[in-house]
């Protein structure tokens, strides 16, 4: 009952569409200024998985993700979400075709209440005069720590705290795919853990989830399937459980067999 | 434009002050010489030639100023209270205590430059908007002592009597009419003298910028102005260097203010407003910041701009309707400017510049010649300076609760390539900044064989031999290949502000043997074709190089790469690979950190792996690739998170890649 609720309210239905593309993107490129930083990305998200996108540090990861949600403008490729192409559309026109993104270092807006924070998610709502109050509710159902502090300033929230916010704020827009960056980032193993947690149980709820990772453990632990990128390409790609064991994948991360 | 011409243009002289001038530029000054006796005498008129000093004067201070805000970067609001300083020092030195006109134009300008240097003291400290924002107090409280501090100044009601310049013992303003060719024909009289006499002096100030500003000196402040951080990597004292450059462009605009103070021998405080000051930056950015003659240019068009409105309507031919749009003349001064400032974004000098015939007389820049080299000049290695190690000693640094390097020991070995790795925030840049001085390690020893450099500014530890190229290329942008290189040099550079003001032999010579060595250096390097090149227009691995090189003049013991592999293209990593052993293999140490893991593992000798800023495994990379505590860093912890045993929701998607491995 709750389940059927939450998915109305996220407008995915966790049943009827599951397995039709929800996002597809081929041959992404990204420049920045002379650098390129992505050199022909493709991936698929279905709806109601949990894709995961992994790589060590200047991978392309994050670019990947800012491509998508429009804050960086691709030189090449096409990202077609819902049968149209969003490469290039600014990111407020993203956010409300339902493409919502959550980003790195969490972005908490530091001297607004947690309340003004939330209330702030679902600004992008077109068909929501009245920014929903049990959207609001909902939220702090989600993360009781939350409701405990919504009148406090999001600034003064722990790492953890603020990262559950930014979830919280992304969920306010109602994202028919939410797209997470970094998540674990500068947080303590066990909140890392519990971060895990969370995407998880948003999963069940319906939500369809493109997490990028540098945490490859993590990722693959909770995602359907994954993808690893190296200076801007895909490298591996297929259900975690065999990425997780592809020798590849370290090498990705530590570098080719080392040659003098 | 044939060889054999452009050769003459550009033989140079042999002497020793102004030494190597080229004929175009002797030419060039002679003919400013004859156009400044000559044109007044022309002119004939009482007003023009008030005109004609102010364009002089201006074009003093304005060059001051263009050395501040055009070369410099700083933009200061105050200049005009600085002329006004140089204007009542000047006069009321001459009226109050009787000293003669010339020493007191120079203690205008001396006491216009102390207080300059004063105010940039504190100032410069500050970036940007505050600069400004102090520098506008500065020229208000000038005006308002001025107005109020009547016991000195008599405020709005003036000095009067002011001395001029005395001439054969005859006062200047005093001076009978000459007229040389009978009653009706030219006539030379006091105003056309003062206006010789400030005129040449603008012409002294001119020719001695120029020197400055294509010397090592105007590199410096060029260099200063793109990158403080670099400028101080390579041994330059930045603040010293910005308070300088305040000061210098103080003392041009007490020079200009005490010729005004002498020019109607009557000053009042009303004329020292805040426009002042505007007016002077107007000139700059007009004429053309950072432009040789943008002053001049800027000062002789806007000064005569209005005048010329002005006068328009006096003409009869002029439209009726025009008439009362002239009348407003200062309206439609400011449109002009308004129009000016729009089509011509790097002032009226840059425009010319894009004239494609005036553009062909400027001397073209030549490298030195290219020459094989053997090897690496490098005194430190020669020397044996070079074979030292590098340690960190349990060093830590905390910003408040944060502990980024938590008691990290590094022993970076003489004439190897040490790596150092670590996930984001495992406090790589922080250890690299501990090491070059940029933060002061709150525990712990870093050295350099047995000398310790905790408390050392980055330019100290540069001068001991340490080097450093930023994750951010730090190039100067606009400074060609070349010159990016010879700033390496800067701490070597032995000629000084006067010999570079007067350009003498000495200067002259040095700096040629230090663009030959520079030359070399890029030959080792295999950049030498692109010694001309501007440095921000190369694509960004070569970029790399160039700060790499430009590192390289400093002669190194050790250098430190800081990210090098960042930005730089898949195909140009195995250049850059090739780079960086050469320079080790020529004898230096090299500490690099870097994520691109092929490179760092394809190089280096020994690799150290950091993790929430401690020190997590240290060996060959063979071994650091296969270290599990590398691995959990990197890729998290294997028993934290159990692998989903469940099969995916939905069936894999295609593989669209095509580099699947499975």
């Amino acid at each position: 009952m709750n389940e059927q609720s939450l998915a109305t309210a996220t407008r995915t239905d966790s049943t009827a569409g599951a397995g039709q593309p929800a996002l597809s993107v081929r041959n992404l490129v990204v420049h920045y200024g002379q650098v390129q930083a992505l050199d022909g990305i493709s991936l698929d998200v279905r709806l109601g998985e949990i894709v995961a996108l992994i790589g060590s540090n200047g991978a392309g990861k994050s670019t990947t993700l800012r491509a998508i949600s429009g804050m960086v403008r691709p030189t090449g490729g096409t990202i077609m979400f819902e049968g149209r192409n969003v490469a290039g559309l600014p990111s407020h026109r993203i956010v409300r075709l339902g493409l919502v993104h959550v980003p790195e270092g969490r972005q908490v807006f530091a001297n607004q209440s947690v309340r003004d924070n939330l209330m702030l998610g679902a600004y992008q709502r077109p068909d929501d005069r009245k920014p929903g109050a049990h959207l609001l509710e909902r939220e702090l159902d989600r993360f009781p720590v939350l409701r405990e502090r919504q009148h406090q300033l999001a600034g003064t929230l722990s790492g953890g705290e603020q990262q559950m916010l930014a979830i919280s704020r992304g969920l306010m827009a109602r994202p028919k795919v939410l797209l997470l960056d970094e998540p674990s980032m500068g947080l303590a193993p066990l909140l890392v853990k519990q971060v895990a947690e969370t995407v998880k149980q948003l999963n069940s709820e319906g939500v369809t989830i493109l997490l990028v990772e540098q945490m490859a453990t993590m990722a693959l632990s909770v995602a359907h399937r994954a993808y690893v990128i190296q200076n801007g390409r895909v490298v591996v790609d297929g259900p975690s459980a065999q990425v997780a064991r592809n020798p590849e994948v370290i090498r990705a991360y530590l570098g080719g067999a080392a040659t003098h | 434009m044939s060889s054999s011409r452009s050769s003459f243009w550009a033989h140079r002289i042999s002497a020793p002050v102004f030494h190597h001038i080229s004929v175009a530029g002797i030419i060039l000054t002679l003919a400013a010489l004859v156009a400044i006796i000559v044109v007044p005498i022309t002119l004939d008129n009482a007003y023009f030639m008030r005109i004609a000093q102010q364009i002089a004067f201006y074009t003093i201070a304005a060059i001051g100023l263009n050395i501040l805000v055009g070369y410099q970067g700083q933009v200061s609001l105050g200049h005009g209270g600085l002329f006004a300083i140089g204007a009542y020092t000047s006069a009321l030195l001459a009226t109050r205590l009787g000293v003669p006109v010339w020493l007191c134009l120079v203690g205008g300008a001396a006491l216009a430059g102390l207080i300059g240097a004063l105010v940039a003291l504190p100032t410069l400290r500050a970036k940007g908007p505050y600069l400004a924002m102090v520098t506008i107090a500065f020229s208000v409280i000038i005006y308002v002592l001025a107005q109020n501090w009547t016991d000195l100044t008599r405020g709005p009601e003036g000095i009067k009597s002011i001395p001029g310049i005395m001439v054969f013992g005859t006062e200047i303003r005093q001076l009978r009419t000459y007229r040389p060719f009978g009653d009706d024909g030219l006539a030379i009289g006091g105003s056309v003298a003062y206006f010789w006499v400030v005129a040449v002096s603008a012409l002294i100030v001119q020719v001695l910028s120029i020197h400055l500003l294509s010397s090592h000196w105007g590199r410096t402040i060029n260099a200063v102005r793109q990158s403080e951080i670099a400028s101080e990597t390579i041994g330059v004292s930045v603040y010293r260097w910005k308070v300088g450059a305040f000061a210098l462009s103080a003392v041009l605009a007490g020079l200009a203010g005490g010729f005004f103070a002498h020019q109607d021998g009557y000053i009042v405080s009303d004329t020292f407003t805040f426009n002042k000051s505007v007016e002077l930056l107007v000139y700059v950015i007009l004429g053309g910041a950072r432009s040789l003659f943008g002053p001049v240019i800027g000062a002789t068009v806007l000064v005569i701009l209005p005048e010329f409105l002005k006068m328009l309507e006096s003409f009869d031919f002029m439209p009726a309707i025009v008439k009362p749009l002239l009348e407003h003349y200062l309206l439609l001064y400011g449109i002009l400017l308004i129009v000016f400032l729009i089509t011509m974004p790097e002032g009226m000098a840059g425009a010319l510049k894009r004239v494609p015939w005036l553009a062909h007389l400027l001397p073209p820049r030549t490298a030195p010649e290219t020459r094989p080299v053997a090897g690496l000049a490098n005194s430190r290695v020669a020397d044996g300076a070079a074979r030292v190690e590098l340690v960190a000693d349990d060093v830590k640094m905390y910003f408040g609760g944060l502990r980024a390097v938590d008691g990290v020991s590094l022993t970076v070995q003489p004439g190897q390539i040490h790596g150092l790795i670590g996930p984001n925030g495992s406090g790589k840049s922080t250890i690299v900044n501990c090491l070059t001085g940029v933060y002061r390690p709150t525990g712990g020893v870093v050295r350099l064989g047995s000398r310790t450099m905790n408390a050392l500014p980055p330019h100290a530890i540069a001068a001991l031999g340490v080097t450093r190229t930023f994750q951010n290329i730090q190039l100067f942008r606009d400074l060609s290949v070349l010159e990016n290189v010879m700033m390496g040099y800067h701490l070597r550079m032995r000629y000084g502000f006067f010999d570079m003001l007067l350009r003498t032999r000495r200067s002259v010579e040095e700096e040629e043997r230090f663009r030959q060595a520079a030359m070399d250096l890029l030959s080792f390097l295999g950049l030498a074709h692109l010694a001309e090149t501007e440095a921000q227009s190369l694509p960004y691995g070569l970029q790399r190089l160039v700060e790499i090189a430009r590192a390289m003049a400093l002669d190194p013991a050790v250098l430190i790469l800081d990210e090098p592999a960042a930005g730089v293209p898949a195909g140009e990593i195995a250049t850059l690979s090739d780079v960086i052993r050469r320079i080790r293999d020529a004898g230096v140490t090299i500490l690099v950190i870097e994520h691109h893991m092929d490179l760092v593992m394809g190089i280096s000798d020994h690799v150290a792996a950091l993790d929430y800023g401690r020190k997590i495994a240290e060996g060959s990379p063979e071994e650091i690739q296969a270290n599990e505590r590398v691995i959990a860093a990197y890729l998290g912890d294997k028993d934290m998170f159990a692998l989903p045993e469940s099969e995916p929701l939905v069936e894999p998607a295609h593989t669209t890649n095509g580099v699947t491995t499975r």
